[in-house]
């Protein structure tokens, strides 16, 4: 076997992250859309989806819970706090909250990576990006993010999107409101010389490997099928702001077929002072824009193929500092919502009343303080891969979760795992 | 046979202390030096040639890592730089040594006979090349490195072939003969050399290093802008590839790569909100904003608001223009944290009160060194006349000016609004970038975190003594102290009397203080109020501070007194008012009042460790309003003349103590220049400017994808790191220490930046290598300039803007879609081409190919042509010389546009000239005779379209097409301007 032979491909699927020229239509996708939505700085599940209330002789927890009680939407406890009830009424049927996820660490960048990737060290891909390298790697715009952590690791590219008014232009280069630049000839020649010099340019050997990737990021950025129709829809949308902005961006990108997942990130968790009114400010406006984002889907008739998944970096300390703010701590929480699924309406993963992870059995996701596990992001991610059967897909095995515990959170309630 | 050790096991094989013998070259730290002292001395035109030097190209002295590459020479480019070659011990040599002495002649005088193109033997594996053929020496080099890659103990079937066995052509090389013994040897070492171990010296073996003049070309792009003159590339014969290099770092084009790679990493432009506050320390500031307010008319935009835009952008850019100004004047880079002065334009130094002299006054972009010449401190004592609708103007600023003590980038105000510190957080977020920037240290990766939430449950100062904790706050606290004096602002010692910048929860409401109701409504009234605390064995301290206090009334306090559990007095503490009312506490009347919000601290000895009583009389200075008291005692509060926090470790650098407070942060500073780590960290602050990639980080698990090859990356990259920063901090050739013009030539004579093609396929390797060669995108900035450079012209350029020196499409309306940073939070650049990234690209060729061809075939006397010399728009394919002149012309236009050295028969300029014709075909036949009939020509969008062509010009042209050519042109042009070549580096 000519090992140069064997080099070269491999060359190509790695070092270009598997990209390849489009094959098929972007809305031949009949597939679900994916939306990560971190809060960033690190959020208190204790003030959300993980109540605590005080407890005598321990520092106070949370202030609201010296006035008011926890409260339950369905099967899932939440905190009378921000703008909570209305959100956990609506979507508490639809809804899954893991708590009691270990990031095992105080440090947001750890955090991030952690709860993002699966892995507290850097070089993994988000979710997100697997998904997105899974279902859409010929779209225009298959992985959508506004800032947050949103690393590819090589499986895809990101797309960031700041100035949507130029979309239209971006669209159709070579034509402008005011008339065209080229004609449709001309710019149809361009477009297959363009491609022509680049294959042959991606032919020729001892290319160092930079070289082999960029080259085929090119041929496939520049083969990559039309924004127009998202850029029409933008255009029609009336715009929104802040964290529903991005929601309207990503389900407008599902719409029109160029996007199958997006990172969404609110800031504002960090409330190292003044805790509860400032981060009853952002979770508001985080529970606001995920609402949003699924009145929006409705309207726009993606809701049915929507996951969406919140999270942060981490969780806030089980007292307050004396700036009357909570400082970290590596206990947090997803919620993973989707409509019409079995497994919702549901809390799994234990805390206690000072809000310390408890061990549970991957399979019962039952307390288990012998043998259980303490639920990490890894587990959780891994859970996710499987349930969104990408775990077998070539960016998935190419970052894998090895001797990470199975934990059935998409089980059916009642079913063996 | 050598055995073949994987990456893994050669790791596994010298962490045992085991040596595994890996051929090695050009490693020796003397000799690179010699060689770059030589290449220094050949730039200034006094070299001698060092009597062990190997610089068989002229242009090009061999370099650490380097290996020669004659651009006619593959024989070099095969086997490497002649500096390889051992020059006398037989035991060193190589296999391509004993093929070029003893087996090529018997394989042109013996093999060749059959083992040709078209001979006996042809069809076999082994064809060799004739002797009259270029390079034929590698080449059949080549194809035994090819046949052993190949073949499966190919070097026992070649030594039995010769030697007859089951060879058709009989013995060629009897087995008893010298020649055989050559054979055996070359073989042995080929295969010794295609099996050799794999390390971060071995990696760029088989690399070839780009030739000199197209690394000079790819360096100017970064550097100047632009690509390089003719004359800058006839420079490489006489001052060598570095000094060629360094001679493009000049100009506003250079300055603009220093202020983009310093914000790439400082990120100090993307600062939200405002850098300066008026009302404070800088008088001038506030004095020159109401005046200019008072004075304001709608004519002028220098007044009022235009005149504070321009002030904060002096100040936003202050640590940028440090960077750029330390290095364009080749000052040591260690002054970019040292310098004792601030970068200022105009306007900025007026509102520091500076005296600096500009060469344009009036010029937002100019920056020289300044001072915060009058900087005053809250004494407590300012007079202000209040302007209505406009603020203040202080017509007294008190009596405490500041000699503030400048420190480099580190006290610039936008480097401490970049990274501003909070109650909790301390100055940490400074400390760490501080580290993370000047000293390559993430702080965060340091120590690994607890896994245990149990150990973050710790009230009791976690930082100090919770193993969780320390091993980051350690490294960290000591740095965050020495920045002590600047308070969220940035201001120094913001706190009433100028006495410090500690927050207020820490000074007037601790944890652990007990707060109480006072009720009495007058002196006659008051109350004592007293509180129990356990006090240690020393110096501890009691304080008290008002509370609930509306509208930020005093409160009355007096006869403050500690007594022990038992009733005895043991001190009566003098409440801290010296007499000026400058302090928390002042004269009202006959007694003393506490400002609301200006807690109170006292040093008191105690001689037994033990429980007392702390009491203080109080009462409401304005009866009718609610008021209360905190008080608190023991040895961990703030007291009375504090500058930092008692609970955390003390203002210094790592082991050693900062010797004084008041100008903690310029001693660090300078311990800073002097670490070892901070040339090291200069290397990485600067290696994404010019790679496009962070240096290399290490994998984490063994288990990880690509492990071995990320590994090897992460080694190499160290190791070429730790080499620069080396070279830096003595000295690159006959420079200064620590000149960073010399360093950005060594990051770009790195194989990281040079490797052009690679000639094995080893997939360690080949992963190893991801990064290598730099061949990145062209960010927006690069790209806006590399076009205006080439053309005359700009995608929507327009004048610029306090805030934005140049002002275009690329860097504003397009800068994030195209993967820029600055606005809408993008702190990060995007470097993988996106579809949408990829449309912006089609959108510049396509908006820009029309105005650019109208400016060179029309508008542009022909001697000013930069692109179109020579040929007009009536040359045409099928004219008696047309096809010639035409793809002439494309080969012009390939070297120029796309730096490819092609020909009138390279098979690219072949296709060019089809697309081109194809082209014209259709534009023949569309009708039209004029130019700008057919479709949009937007060169309006540039705003200097018209500035250097002569007046009317555009009126006045015949803008006649009739054969279509120019149009043709146009979309010829587009082409180009979207090719890969183009947009990449």
């Amino acid at each position: 076997m000519n090992r140069r032979t064997v080099i070269k491909g491999l060359l190509a699927g790695v070092a270009a992250g598997g990209f390849r020229v489009p094959l098929v239509h972007a809305a031949d996708y009949a597939g679900r859309f994916f939306v990560f939505v971190q809060a960033e700085g690190g959020w208190d599940p204790t003030s959300f989806c993980d109540p605590k209330v005080n407890t005598p002789g321990e520092p106070v927890i949370n202030h609201w819970a010296e006035e008011d009680e926890i409260r339950q939407a369905g099967n899932i406890p939440y905190a009378p706090f921000a703008s909570n009830e209305a959100f956990f009424e609506k979507y508490h049927d639809r809804m899954l909250v893991i708590n009691g996820v270990d990031a095992q660490t105080n440090s947001h960048t750890i955090g991030i990576v952690h709860n993002w990737s699966g892995r507290s060290s850097e070089g993994y891909p988000t979710t997100t990006a697997l998904l997105a390298a899974h279902h859409g790697p010929d779209l225009p715009v298959a992985y959508l993010t506004f800032g947050g952590f949103s690393y590819p690791s090589g499986v895809i590219r990101t797309t960031r999107l700041d100035e949507t008014d130029l979309l239209q232009a971006l669209a159709a280069p070579a034509t402008g409101p005011e008339g065209r630049y080229l004609s449709d000839a001309d710019w149809a020649a361009l477009e297959t010389f363009a491609a022509e010099t680049a294959n042959r340019l991606g032919e020729s050997r001892e290319l160092v490997p930079s070289a082999v990737r960029r080259i085929s990021d090119y041929r496939s950025a520049f083969a990559a099928e039309s924004l127009k129709a998202f850029a029409d829809a933008i255009d029609n949308a009336s715009p929104q702001f802040g964290l529903r902005r991005q929601a309207q961006l990503a389900v407008l990108g599902f719409r029109t077929g160029v996007c199958v997942s997006a990172d969404l990130v609110q800031g504002g968790f960090d409330t190292h002072s003044n805790h509860d009114d400032l981060h009853a400010g952002s979770l508001g406006q985080l529970t606001d824009g995920v609402d949003y984002l699924w009145d929006f889907a409705e309207t726009e008739g993606v809701a049915d193929r929507l996951v969406l998944v919140m999270g942060s970096d981490f969780g806030r300390t089980n007292y307050y500092n004396s700036g009357d703010g909570k400082d970290h701590w590596p206990i947090g929480s997803f919620v993973v919502i989707e409509k019409n699924q079995p497994w919702t309406d549901r809390v799994v993963g234990e805390t206690d009343e000072m809000h310390f992870a408890q061990r549970v059995d991957p399979a019962t996701l039952r307390r288990d303080s012998a043998n259980g596990t303490v639920v990490h992001p890894n587990h959780v991610h891994k859970a996710l891969r499987g349930y969104l059967a990408i775990h077998g897909s070539p960016g998935a095995q190419r970052f894998p979760f090895d001797g990470t515990e199975d934990f059935a959170f998409f089980e059916e309630p009642g079913t063996d795992s | 046979m050598l055995r073949r050790w994987t990456l893994a096991q050669a790791l596994a094989l010298t962490a045992l202390g085991i040596v595994v013998s890996v051929p090695v070259w050009a490693t020796d730290g003397e000799r690179d030096r010699a060689q770059l002292e030589y290449e220094h001395q050949r730039a200034v035109g006094h070299a001698t040639m060092p009597s062990t030097m190997y610089a068989s190209n002229p242009t090009e002295a061999p370099a650490p890592h380097a290996a020669m590459s004659g651009r006619h020479n593959l024989w070099e480019r095969l086997v490497g730089s002649p500096s390889r070659w051992p020059l006398s011990d037989a035991d060193d040599e190589t296999a391509s040594e004993v093929f070029r002495n003893h087996i090529s002649p018997v394989v042109l005088g013996k093999c060749i006979d059959c083992h040709v193109e078209g001979g006996a033997s042809g069809h076999t594996r082994l064809v060799f090349h004739r002797s009259s053929e270029a390079d034929h020496e590698a080449l059949n080099l080549g194809v035994f490195r090819d046949f052993l890659d190949q073949v499966t103990g190919a070097a026992d079937l070649i030594l039995e072939k010769i030697s007859g066995v089951g060879h058709g052509g009989g013995t060629q090389v009897p087995a008893d003969s010298a020649d055989y013994a050559h054979f055996e040897r070359f073989l042995g070492l080929l295969e010794d050399e295609q099996t050799s171990v794999l390390t971060a010296e071995t990696l760029f073996d088989t690399v070839r290093i780009a030739p000199p003049r197209k690394t000079l070309r790819r360096a100017t792009l970064i550097f100047a802008g632009r690509v390089p003159t003719e004359t800058e590339y006839e420079s490489i014969a006489q001052v060598g590839l570095r000094g060629a290099i360094r001679n493009v770092m000049e100009g506003s084009a250079f300055h603009d790569f220093l202020i983009r790679g310093s914000n790439d990493r400082l990120l100090t432009d993307e600062v939200s909100g405002r850098i300066l506050s008026s009302g404070r320390a800088f008088v001038e500031y506030t004095n020159g904003s109401t005046r200019r307010c008072e004075v304001s008319n709608a004519a002028s935009g220098d007044f009022g608001m235009g005149w504070e835009n321009r002030v904060e952008q002096g100040a936003r850019k202050a640590p940028l223009e440090l960077i750029a100004h330390v290095v364009q004047n080749e000052l040591p880079y260690t002054e970019i944290l040292t310098a004792g002065y601030i970068m200022a334009n105009p306007f900025s130094a007026e509102a520091y009160g500076a005296d600096t002299e500009f060469d344009d006054p009036s010029d937002f972009h100019e920056f020289k060194p300044s001072r915060f010449a009058v900087y005053y401190l809250d004494a407590g004592s300012r007079a202000v006349d209040q302007v209505p609708s406009c603020g203040v103007y202080i017509t007294y600023p008190g009596d405490l000016p500041l000699d503030y003590p400048h420190a480099g980038i580190l006290n610039t105000t936008a480097f401490l609004k970049r990274f501003p510190t909070t109650p909790t957080n301390r100055n940490r977020a400074r400390a760490r970038w501080t580290y993370y920037h000047f000293l390559g240290v993430d702080v965060e990766q340091l120590a690994a975190r607890t896994t245990d939430p149990d150990a973050l449950v710790d009230t009791d100062n976690p930082t100090m003594k919770n193993p969780a904790c320390t091993g980051c706050h350690d490294v960290l606290d000591p740095v965050a102290g020495a920045f002590q004096n600047y308070n969220e602002d940035g201001h120094y010692r913001a706190n009433p009397g100028g006495r410090d910048s500690l927050d207020y929860y820490y000074k007037n409401n601790p944890a652990g203080a007990e707060e109480t109701i006072v009720e009495a409504q007058s002196w006659e009234l008051r109350e004592t109020v007293t509180i129990r605390t356990h006090l240690d064995h020393g110096e501890n301290v009691v304080g008290l501070a008002g509370v609930h206090n509306p509208y930020r009334r005093e409160m009355g306090v007096a006869g403050l007194t500690l007594r022990d559990d038992a009733g005895r007095i043991v001190a009566r503490p003098r409440l801290p008012y010296d007499g000026t009312n400058l302090g928390c506490v002042r004269q009202w009347g006959d007694h003393l009042s506490m400002q609301t919000y200006c807690g109170v601290s006292v040093g008191v000895d105690i001689a037994q460790e033990g429980s007392y009583r702390v009491s203080v009389d109080t009462w409401r200075l304005y009866s009718e309003f609610p008021a209360g008291i905190k008080m608190w005692g023991g040895p961990g509060f703030y007291r009375d003349g504090d500058t930092w926090y008692r609970d955390m470790r003390k203002p210094g650098f790592e082991e050693t103590l900062a010797p004084s407070a008041n100008d903690s942060l310029r001693w660090l500073a300078e311990q800073i220049a002097a670490d070892a780590r901070f040339a090291e960290s200069a290397v990485k602050f600067w290696w994404p400017a010019i790679m496009g990639t962070d240096v290399v980080a290490p994998p984490q698990e063994t288990g990880e994808a690509d492990y071995e090859g990320r590994l090897l990356a992460a080694r190499a990259q160290h190791a070429e790191v730790a080499r620069l920063a080396t070279l830096f901090r003595e000295g690159i050739g006959d420079g200064a220490p620590h000149n960073l013009k010399d360093l950005l030539v060594e990051i770009v004579m790195s194989p990281w930046f040079r490797a052009d093609t690679v000639f094995d396929d080893d997939p360690v390797r080949a992963v190893a290598l991801r990064n290598a060669g730099a061949r990145r995108l062209l960010t927006p900035e690069e790209l806006a300039a590399k076009t205006l450079s080439l053309t005359g012209t700009q995608w929507g350029r327009r004048a610029p803007t306090y805030l934005q020196r140049y002002n275009h499409a690329l860097t504003t309306d397009y800068a994030v879609l195209y993967g820029g940073i600055g606005a809408d939070g993008a702190t990060e650049r995007a470097r993988d081409l996106t579809p949408v990234m990829a449309s912006v690209s089609k959108l510049h060729a396509v908006r820009m190919s029309c105005p650019v061809v109208l400016r060179e075939l029309y508008l542009l006397p022909a001697d000013e042509r930069r692109l179109f010399a020579g040929i007009d728009h009536t040359v045409a394919p099928t004219d008696s010389a047309g096809e010639g002149a035409i793809k002439e012309k494309l080969v012009e236009l390939f070297e120029k546009l796309l730096g490819v050295d092609a020909t009138v028969a390279s098979p690219e300029i072949v296709s060019a000239y089809d697309f081109f014709v194809a082209t014209w075909n259709r534009k023949k036949s569309s009708g039209s005779n004029r130019f700008l009939s057919d479709n949009r020509c937007e060169w309006d969008t540039d705003s200097y379209y018209l500035d250097d062509l002569p007046q009317g010009v555009l009126a006045e042209k015949d803008l006649s097409d009739p054969r279509g050519i120019a149009r043709t042109w146009v979309v010829m042009v587009a082409a180009l301007l979207m090719d890969y070549r183009y947009i990449h580096l």
